[in-house]
């Protein structure tokens, strides 16, 4: 709808490996929004969350992903790297343990363009360095590729998560 | 209606302009948001963008514009821009939106919000967030916001390319209330 920040698709799953919201991203809007949440199943030994983009034939890549950004916990750092496997990826190591963040997405569907995304996430981090603590990233989280996305997978590594997704697009006309 | 978003002007470039400027602001909206989707200037190579106030119907080009941002990419880490240090965007005649180019592959995205534009009370405030990809090729984060040092009555923004024109894209200005 013209002028709206206009909520496309919405999924939930509990205790899966991966949760696939397809075709969430299509000709009309040019910048969305996510809103995601993962955290780790009853019962699971998950031990990070993560997300990835969705080909024009609804498959994970899994390759390309550019990411940089800030990271703010009781130190401060950063990390970069134009060869990741994935996006948003946090950690869930212990019971009840989730990540939550929001990510702004501009031209996924376009294929004649990259696909470049600004995100914020929060995770907490259980013994890393002798010190549990909470942690907020924010920064890029991009794909150098020219290729069609149409949706996003979130994704449990070692074990099941609990899934929320939300996506929004800017209705321009 | 409360809460919504409302398209209040918009322009879609598809040949070479000077600038965009989008006005309407006024006491409709607590605050106004400007969308940049898919723009390009008319160089590969790639130059800063940038935005004014406009003020008394035109672009007020004097000084006193400030500009902080912290610059994410997946190649040199990140860094800070705008700051005391850096006296290109502190106390200067515009507001740096971010780079962005028109090689293959490469656009300009950002979402803008502008706080108490017209009221001529208060310093006119905005925060960004904006992905595009620099002149170097890689694909680039901003996050930063700015303001002018003086209390004015600002109608809407000018938007424009250091050296280029602009090609491209789609500029919007929304207005959407606290409650």
């Amino acid at each position: 709808m013209a002028g709206e920040f206009y909520l496309i698709k919405s999924a939930s799953a509990t205790d899966v490996a991966s949760l696939d919201i397809t075709d969430c991203f299509n000709s009309t809007y040019n910048l969305y929004e996510v809103i995601y949440y993962a955290k780790r199943a009853s019962g699971s030994s998950a031990t990070n969350s993560s997300m990835r983009f969705l080909d024009s034939t609804g498959t994970a890549i899994t390759s390309g992903y550019n990411v940089g950004y800030f990271r703010w916990d009781r130190y401060e750092g950063f990390e970069y790297s134009t060869t990741r496997t994935e996006i948003n990826s946090s950690q869930l190591q212990a019971t009840d343990r989730a990540n939550a963040g929001r990510m702004s997405i501009a031209n996924p569907y376009a294929d004649d363009r990259y696909t470049t995304g600004y995100s914020h996430r929060y995770m907490y981090t259980d013994n890393i360095g002798g010190a549990s603590r909470g942690r907020a990233y924010y920064g890029l989280n991009g794909l150098k590729d020219v290729q069609r996305i149409t949706g996003l997978q979130v994704l449990g590594t070692g074990g099941n998560v609990d899934i929320d997704i939300s996506v929004y697009g800017y209705g321009e006309g | 209606m409360a809460g919504e978003l409302i398209l209040v002007n918009s322009t879609t470039v598809t040949s070479d302009v000077s600038s965009v400027t989008l006005t309407g602001i006024d006491t409709t909206y607590d605050i106004y948001k400007v969308l940049i989707t898919n723009a390009r200037p008319n160089n590969t190579s790639g130059n800063s963008w940038r935005m004014r106030w406009i003020v008394g119907g035109s672009p007020e080009i004097g000084n006193n514009y400030f500009t902080q941002y912290a610059s994410h990419n997946a190649v040199n880490n990140f860094q800070w821009s705008g700051l005391t240090t850096d006296p290109r965007y502190s106390g200067n005649t515009l507001m740096y939106i971010g780079d962005g180019s028109s090689d293959t592959g490469e656009c300009y995205n950002a979402n803008i919000n502008l706080y108490k534009a017209y009221d001529n009370n208060s310093e006119a405030r905005w925060d960004i967030e904006q992905t595009s990809t620099n002149s170097g090729g890689n694909l680039i984060a901003n996050k930063g916001g700015g303001y002018r040092k003086a209390k004015q009555t600002c109608t809407g923004v000018q938007i424009f390319v250091d050296s280029y024109s602009i090609a491209s894209g789609f500029f919007g200005l929304y207005g959407y209330n606290y409650s």
